[in-house]
């Protein structure tokens, strides 16, 4: 059976955060207000964190990119009362979004904090403003600008979410699915990868099989730079970094 | 409890049970739902995927737009693009945010209060593109008969491609020479250092893919060095996409992400570049190193340079280098590495160290931008960076620098020269003789080499030195904001009238008198020539994505419209050129002549693959001689050829001598056709000039050639921090403040969004009694705004750096009233040789709020 899972090459990561953005927009993640951000409500599926070591002169710094880990052995879906978040057949720990109760137990237990709660639906912030102004156009007969219609650049392949849930990188769900169905390779370097991975200018990630030998990703595991995160956790991430 | 919703469980369900058929974990390939699912809920809809080039910054990478039932839904990199592979920054994708932003100018629109300054409400109200284009251009008349058209100045930022080439024409046939770029509050220092050297007035290309070694002094190649997108391929591919790993060295004032992944950062004293490149260059001569190939070598094989001893002309046959023995003896001879090391603050050794590994790992590139240029001694700093790329024999060849190759664009069957009308012959002229002046100055005796100096139009302007300005476009630009002391804009353009094209309230905007806006580059034609890279020239095209969301317009179609109201041989043109669109069909006709690698050969197959390209660069230098390619390889030697003509002259035959000299016509486009150590063209400089400049250096004797000026810093001696104020690598040209995904990100390597801040050393900052997080004060000579202070454990002590991109007055709900803009408090100082903006050189006071 198919164990899907990322290597990601810390020395090629150039710190520059195309992946962090191409996630929002192929997801359609909710992007954050000023507000949201003083209130750590910023949603990233995929985010990078830097990490320095000592101070001037004498002072290094790593540059990480974090997603969800995939865990073998996921936590959260240990805790998750009413099985909204699963491991799938293919390896990937996805949520059905309409059992999900938002309780967070899931958020408390991910010990990479990649798991992230909806305030808000997914539409366009100030939604009253934009009533109030598309109203106007109606009232005149005249065409709604589609800035004024909700969810204006959202991708059609991907289910929007409601306030109130809990929800997290899929690996792309969405497009491994329609890879399948169209009878795509799926897997780095010439098949149909997640949005990050595709994004990444400097060739970070890859992405594919990792029970199968021949996959790229299984090749780049025979590196002695490859280690996980928290592996001390026992949650064998099927995301592995290396050096 | 969930928020107030439009969209309640149950529609959620339909939804969800279309296109969230994984979220019920129902994965098999025959299952309905899994074809519904790749129909999508849109399933009547139409998708396509159109070519574009991002804008959010110069570099020009080409990118491929995917848009369902007419909306943009996501935007990637263009696979064709040679800039892009397929591959965006982070900039790239965030356009979608910026096209369907809700805080866009939707209509065109008058100012209806008169009164302008930041706190003043414009009193917007929407006008006709009609109304506003006769009134504009009844006004542009108007001046002209009162023989003030050359008060008229346009401003443009965002503007490579035809779109320059439509304001070109605009301004030539009306009658200004203030066509006015803003290359000067970018990186001009560079560029005009080494149209010093080897007369090419440009950024170099660089051929990373097969460089070893690279000695970078103050670019920020993983944050905002264009062209980012490829710079960040590139540095991948040396670290591990080939056998041997390139050495990265960064030479910078700050902790910055490149110097964070370089494997050694120099962090030099701001301003010292040039001495640290003095300093490498003197051990790269005391020790034999220099590339025997393409300077040439002593007559006795074996002699080296001797710090303290002059070198005869004589002594040393100089092959593809001019002066390098005048530049020994006058710059060099005793610029020791410990003499670098006191300036420099970098340990001598360290120095000896580099400059032996930079001479020695070949090919290496010694490169740099801002970080070293933006400096009261910028273009000297450059000067001396870009002699060692002679010294080592990096000029053209493999894993060297180059220069951009022009595209083979069809000409214009339609000629602007031939519809100027004796109002713009005048001015023409009158600008060629010095009897008007442009408003920034440049080309005049105090700038007789800028391209541009807009920072100080304020100043001129105020001071009506050379005259007032009556009416000024803006396009793609934002003086009120994006220049250092903008404060001297925001007095000074209180009485001048203002016409912008941006698309959003910008600070320009709101002292506008008219916004014409433009559209958004995904609703419109246009070429966008690449930012130089590769050498080799590639072109990407702009095709509409999506109609208009607003009532805009393309800015170029805008401008060939207010042309055709301008009547006379101006108006007939405008007329016969009818549309942007035309101009790019006829630009496009050269493709058949000439097509690209990849089969684009028209104007169709350019939309349809979104770039013509065509590889290799033409040009390479190897083992001492310049080759040009023949199709196969580098097999045809470029050499001076002479040609003896025979005329009849007044009934005598007359010989004259045609020497065709094609690496100088091409290459080292010099006087002496060879690379200058002591430049002809400063040395060509007017008396005049010559004096008015050297009023401003501290060492005028060395004026032609590259040596350590020391920099100047505004508030030297009162204020105890030097400031760096760079840009992110989420800072979009200036026009992304209102982008969320952007700036909720913004600080990527410092965690931080949504916010303007300082960076301080965590010793410094204890000093100071600040904490990571703190209200600060941060005050110079110029002024003082308050931010928070940020820890940067990598910064040396006596730096504050401040990052641009936020402080607006407007630019959208998101941008309005968020964070400071550095350029209020930095200094209004230019490089005395480029005119760069020196916005690195202004010392600070930093304490808490």
């Amino acid at each position: 059976m198919v164990r899907y899972g990322m290597v990601i090459d810390l020395d090629r990561c150039v710190g520059c955060a195309a992946c962090a953005v191409a996630c929002k927009a192929e997801n359609s993640v909710t992007a954050s207000t000023p507000e949201d951000y003083k209130k750590r409500r910023l949603m990233e599926w995929n985010r990078v964190v830097t990490v320095f070591k000592g101070k001037y002169p004498n002072v290094s710094a790593s540059i990480m990119p974090l997603i969800c880990n995939h865990c073998e052995h996921p936590p959260c879906v240990k805790v998750c009362p009413v099985d909204a978040t699963y491991k799938n057949e293919e390896g990937i720990v996805l949520q059905r979004y309409e059992r999900c109760i938002g309780c967070k137990y899931c958020m408390v237990a991910c010990p990479y904090q990649q798991r992230f709660f909806n305030f808000y639906d997914q539409v366009e912030k100030n939604k009253e403003e934009h009533r109030m102004e598309a109203e106007k156009y109606k009232k005149e007969n005249r065409e709604v600008p589609v800035t004024l219609l909700e969810i204006p650049y959202h991708n059609p392949d991907v289910p929007p979410r409601i306030a109130g849930i809990v929800e997290k990188c899929t690996f792309c769900r969405h497009r491994l699915d329609k890879a399948k169905a169209e009878g795509k390779k799926i897997g780095s370097p010439d098949g149909v990868e997640p949005a990050c991975t595709q994004a990444c200018p400097a060739g970070t990630r890859t992405f594919g099989d990792l029970d199968d030998p021949d996959s790229e990703v299984s090749k780049l595991l025979r590196s002695r730079r490859n280690y996980q995160l928290r592996a001390d956790l026992g949650t064998e991430p099927q995301v592995y970094y290396l050096d | 409890m969930a928020l107030e919703s439009k969209m309640d469980r149950r529609s959620f369900l339909k939804v969800a049970g279309i296109t969230g058929a994984a979220t019920f974990g129902y994965l098999s390939l025959n299952q309905p739902v899994i074809r519904a699912l790749t129909q999508g809920t849109e399933a009547a809809g139409e998708e396509k995927w159109v070519s574009s080039v991002c804008i959010q910054c110069p570099a020009g990478c080409g990118t491929k737009v995917r848009v369902v039932n007419g909306r943009a839904v996501k935007i990637e990199g263009n696979p064709e693009h040679p800039y892009s592979n397929g591959k965006l920054c982070p900039k790239g994708y965030a356009g979608l945010q910026l096209l369907y932003d809700a805080d866009r100018v939707k209509s065109p629109l008058k100012r209806t209060n008169p009164k302008k300054g930041p706190d003043e409400d414009p009193g917007f109200m929407p006008v006709t593109w009609d109304e506003a284009l006769d009134d504009i251009a009844a006004r542009l008349k108007k001046l002209r008969e009162d023989g003030k058209s050359h008060t008229v100045a346009f401003l443009s930022g965002r503007n490579q491609g035809r779109a320059g080439a439509v304001w070109t024409t605009f301004t030539k046939l009306y009658g200004t020479p203030n066509n006015i770029g803003h290359s000067s509050i970018c990186a001009d220092a560079s560029k005009k250092a080494k149209s010093l050297m080897d007369g090419n007035d440009d950024y170099n290309a660089y051929d990373w893919e097969n460089c070893n070694y690279v000695l970078n002094f103050g670019g920020a190649t993983l944050e905002a060095w264009r062209p980012t997108n490829l710079m960040l391929q590139r540095w991948a591919h040396m670290r591990r996409g080939r056998p041997v790993r390139a050495k990265q060295v960064m030479v910078d004032t700050r902790f910055s992400t490149t110097a964070i992944k370089a494997d050694e950062w120099l962090p030099v004293k701001p301003g010292t570049d040039g001495a640290l490149a003095l300093g490498i260059a003197h051990v790269i001569l005391t020790e034999g190193l220099w590339d025997k190939s393409f300077v040439g070598d002593f007559k006795t094989p074996g002699r080296k340079f001797i710090t303290g001893e002059t070198v005869a002309k004589e002594d040393f046959e100089e092959k593809w280098t001019s002066g390098l023995g005048d530049y020994w003896n006058n710059v060099l001879i005793n610029f020791t590495p410990v003499k670098a090391s006191e300036i420099t603050g970098i340990p001598s050794e360290r120095i000896i160290r580099i400059a032996k590994e930079f001479a020695t790992t070949k090919p290496a590139i010694a490169a740099g931008e801002r970080g070293a240029g933006a400096h009261t001694n910028g273009a000297y700093n450059h000067m001396a960076i870009n002699a060692l790329n002679a010294l080592i024999g990096s000029m053209f060849t493999l894993g060297g620098v180059m220069y951009q190759m022009g595209v083979p664009y069809g000409s214009l069957t339609l000629k602007d020269d031939d519809h100027m009308d004796d109002t713009a012959k005048k001015v023409d002229k009158d600008f060629k003789e010095h009897k008007i002046e442009r408003i920034d100055g440049a080309k005049s005796d105090e700038w007789p080499i800028a391209s541009n100096v807009y920072q100080n139009i304020p100043d001129n302007h105020a001071e009506s030195k050379p005259y007032k300005l009556n009416l000024m476009f803006t396009y793609l630009t934002n003086p009120l904001f994006s220049m250092p002391n903008p404060q001297r804009a925001w007095e000074a353009f209180k009485d001048v009238f203002i016409v912008e094209t941006s698309g959003y309230l910008s600070e320009t905007a709101l002292y506008a008198d008219y916004i014409l806006p433009d559209n958004y580059y995904l609703e419109r034609w246009q070429d966008m020539p690449v930012y130089p890279s590769t050498g080799y020239p590639v072109t990407g095209f702009r095709v509409p994505a999506v109609q208009p969301v607003y009532d805009t317009r393309n800015s170029m179609d805008v401008i060939i419209d207010l042309g055709k109201r301008m009547g006379g041989k101006m108006g007939e043109y405008y007329n016969k050129l009818g549309s942007h669109e035309n101009m790019l069909r006829e630009i496009a006709k050269g493709f058949e002549k000439t097509p690209g690698d990849n089969g684009v050969n028209g104007f169709d197959s350019w939309a349809d693959k979104g770039a013509w390209y065509k590889k290799p660069y033409f040009y390479r230098f190897i083992n001492g001689k310049f080759y040009e390619w023949d199709g196969t390889g580098y097999n045809k030697e470029m050499i001076t050829t002479e040609e003896v003509k025979e005329e009849v002259k007044d009934g005598k035959t007359v010989k004259t001598t045609v020497v065709k000299d094609p690496v100088k016509d091409k290459l080292l486009k010099t006087k002496s056709g060879k690379f200058e150590f002591r430049s002809s063209k400063l040395d060509g400089f007017t008396d005049k000039q010559k004096e008015i400049i050297k009023k401003k250096l501290k060492n005028p004797d060395l004026f032609a050639y590259p040596h350590y000026e020391e920099p100047t810093f505004a508030g030297q001696g009162e204020y105890p921090l030097f400031m760096s104020s760079p840009k992110m690598i989420t800072h979009a040209e200036g026009r992304g403040a209102n982008t969320q995904w952007l700036q909720e990100r913004f600080g990527v390597v410092l965690g931080k969004g949504w916010t303007s801040w300082v960076e301080l050393n965590p010793d410094k900052a204890e000093e100071l009694g600040i904490k990571n997080g703190d209200a600060v004060w941060v005050e110079s000579p110029v002024g003082k705004v308050k931010t928070i202070a940020v820890i940067n454990p990598g910064n040396p002590p006596w730096i504050v750096v401040f990052p641009f991109e936020n402080g607006h007055w407007n630019y959208g709900k998101y941008a309005q009233g968020l964070g400071v803009n550095p350029n209020e408090v930095i200094a209004n100082l230019s490089d005395p040789i480029s005119a760069q903006s020196c916005t690195n050189a202004t010392m600070v006071k930093v304490y808490r709020a």
